[in-house]
């Protein structure tokens, strides 16, 4: 059965999703562009061939269709939403119009006309600059592909061809080779192309299939049969393992499973440290997130409920009322002693309303957003607020104030508050009297007059993404500077540190609700600088829940001084330091 | 002609969703052009291309940043393109495209 003849030779590639393996191989070779027949056809034949083309485009959609049902019940993402694409391609007469007219006018034959038309495109597609839009070309071979099996009467070559488990190999994979391949005969992928971000990678994670791409030449090399050992959480391949190579793998595999076991242990427990000192994991939604996703991690309530989608879904303005009834229905959801944290509006920026027409700004990110919008347009600011202290009645509810920048901005924003009590007080309307207001600090001049923002507001929360990108004056999604967005900048530490213990200095709570709050090396760090609570993504829960549970309060103490001492180095120099002292404290976490 | 030109409605735009003008933003894209009486145009870089079209928008290569022209020519132009707009700067409301 298993053929391990050969010399053991190591592969590097990207780790598109997690997990060890090991197997017997079977390479899926992708062959259609050499397959494919091309023959004359006589005039008289033009219709029937044109008749046979629409027949297979008929039963490509229906076979995409039940494809796209198949994973959506396997996957609770939005991939299936790439199949619906491939239906409206199939569905765009430009494209059936193109294979008509090649029959047409050079009198081939269907499966050479598809071929033609499919090739011309994705000679386009592989001449774009952009590297994910010319990977795009998949789509486009997937649909050909599938429409010239159709039309041989050949059926899923992969899916017929592999009867017993196995670790694939291939060039590459398309989604729909991806999903239509048995799932419990498949242990693990591992192909010569394809990046982290290909749907053939996104599915292998939404799966839980382990897999490595984008090797180079595995396929080449690989034959059926041969042994195989894929670790898609270090990115590497093995082919011919020896002894020594299977036992490593068997010990990380077991590593991994007893590591996600005792994330399920630590569900229902509360976050602390391994000397029980409390560190509350809270969660970062949007309307969009359902109570049982919170419980699925374990969350202990909302540290930013980002109340812009609401504008985003209706796409205006929601009244006061139907503000109220949202902003209830979430802290309805949550325990009784679990506290939720509104943002008021945050748009602005890339994120601008299509009713408001407002002039386009030459610098989005330094203009009229999120609390400055508010100022200048009191009446939402108004509707939202009101919305806010109503829903107060129904649980432990705070309001964020997101990008103040100069203190007027919290004062006025605390005297638009108080008139809008005062207006609820008229009206015989019930609040919390006593409800927290805190300030969102993620411009560096905040951070610098902390001071004087904590004398007027009860909490900080300090909003990492836009904090790094003001301070290192870095978009980090462009490319060409994205190298410089760098979270354990001594600046930015710095700051952080600031807010904090201006923060402490009057009794206001530190949260931490940027991305940093979720990596669990960050997170330690700003642990012993003294963030009280973290607000995350909520499947980052578990981890960062598991990892506290190991460490001991003063491990993250003494980690924040020695990195106080360390502001002269480079940002990559410190967080590899505090990366290494984790991985010696939780030495099996998989970071 | 003047009758025509008159609903005729243009609007640059930028495509800021993180991963660009494939095939998820194209469809969205192309279902709400489809729902409108009017002629839609993408036009990037000089290449006009329909905007009724999955396949003719993925082909402009669009990524995140690129400066799109939309141009509807129509009964419902002005509606059309307020649509497409928002649409294209709330970044297709996908939020995988989001940050």
């Amino acid at each position: 059965m298993r053929s391990n003849s050969g010399v053991m030779r190591v592969f590097k590639g990207l780790p598109a999703s997690h997990g060890q393996v090991a197997g017997t191989v079977y390479v899926f070779r992708k062959k259609w562009r050499e397959q494919v027949p091309e023959y004359d056809i006589s005039a008289v034949l033009i219709s029937s061939e044109i008749e046979r083309l629409q027949e297979a485009f008929t039963l490509t959609r229906h076979q995409i269709h039940s494809l796209s049902a198949e994973l959506c019940k396997r996957v609770s993402g939005s991939e299936s939403a790439t199949f619906e694409g491939h239906v409206m391609i199939l569905d765009d007469p430009v494209v059936i119009d193109k294979c008509q007219n090649k029959i047409k006018e050079q009198l081939c034959n269907a499966e050479w006309a598809v071929h033609s038309v499919v090739s011309e495109y994705a000679a386009i597609f592989e001449s774009m600059e952009d590297e994910y839009l010319r990977e795009r070309v998949n789509d486009i071979y997937d649909i050909g592909s599938r429409l010239i099996r159709n039309l041989l009467g050949v059926s899923d070559m992969a899916a017929s061809l592999v009867t017993k488990p196995c670790i694939i190999v291939a060039e590459e994979l398309s989604p729909s080779e991806t999903i239509s391949l048995p799932r419990h005969l498949i242990m693990g992928f591992a192909t010569d192309r394809g990046s982290l971000t290909s749907h053939a990678s996104l599915i292998s994670r939404a799966l839980g299939i382990p897999a490595v791409v984008g090797i180079g030449n595995l396929s080449e090399i690989a034959a059926n049969g041969d042994y195989l050992l894929v670790d898609g959480t270090s990115g590497t391949v093995i082919l011919h393992p020896d002894q020594n190579a299977i036992d490593e793998l068997n010990k990380a595999a077991e590593i991994n499973k007893t590591f996600n076991i005792s994330l399920e242990e630590l569900k229902n427990k509360l976050g602390q440290t391994k000397d029980n000192v409390r560190v509350p994991l809270i969660a970062n939604i949007d309307s969009g997130t359902t109570i049982s996703d919170l419980e699925a991690v374990g969350a202990e309530g909302v540290g930013l409920y980002r109340s812009e989608y609401l504008w985003l879904a209706l796409n205006r303005e929601p009244t006061e009322d139907e503000q109220t009834e949202a902003y209830t229905r979430a802290v309805r959801a949550l325990e009784p002693d679990q506290e939720i944290t509104i943002r008021v509006l945050d748009l602005g920026g890339d994120k601008i309303i299509a009713n408001s027409k407002k002039p386009g700004e030459a610098n989005p990110f330094l203009g009229n957003r999120s609390i400055r919008y508010l100022l200048r347009n009191p009446d939402v600011f108004k509707r939202q607020l009101r919305a806010v202290l109503r829903s107060s009645v129904h649980g432990k509810l705070q309001i964020m104030y997101p990008m103040i920048t100069v203190l007027e901005e919290l004062r006025e924003t605390n005297q638009i508050l108080a008139e809008c009590m005062d207006e609820l007080r008229r009206e015989g309307r019930g609040f919390n009297e006593n409800i927290k207001q805190g300030v969102m600090v993620e411009v560096p001049g905040a951070a610098l007059i902390a001071d004087s923002l904590a004398v007027e507001s009860d909490f900080f929360s300090i909003g990492t993404n836009d904090l790094i990108q003001y301070t290192l004056a870095v978009d980090r999604l462009n490319e060409s500077v994205a190298r410089l967005y760098q979270p354990a900048h001594p600046a930015v530490l710095q700051l952080i540190d600031m807010t904090i213990k201006a923060g402490h200095a009057h009794n206001s709570k530190i949260t931490v609700c940027g991305e940093m709050a979720s990596d669990p090396v960050m997170a330690v760090l700003l642990y012993g600088m003294g963030v009280d609570e973290f607000s995350m993504t909520p499947n980052m829960i578990p981890l960062v829940k598991k990892v506290f549970s190991c460490i001991i309060r003063d491990d993250a103490l003494q980690l924040a001084a020695e990195v106080r001492g360390m502001y002269a180095q480079e940002a990559s120099t410190l967080y590899q330091y505090c990366k290494e002292k984790l991985l010696r404290l939780v030495p099996n976490v998989p970071l | 002609m003047e009758d025509l030109a008159a609903r005729r409605v243009e609007r640059k735009v930028c495509l800021s969703n993180k991963y660009g003008l494939h095939i998820r933003p194209a469809s969205l894209f192309t279902k709400v052009a489809s729902r409108y009486n009017a002629d839609v145009y993408v036009e990037k870089e000089g290449t006009v291309v329909s905007g009724k079209s999955i396949l003719a928008l993925m082909t402009l290569g669009a990524a995140c940043g690129t400066e799109l022209l939309l141009t509807a020519i129509g009964e419902q132009s002005s509606e059309a393109i307020n649509e497409l707009a928002g649409l294209v700067s709330r970044k297709f409301d996908i939020p995988e495209e989001q940050d």
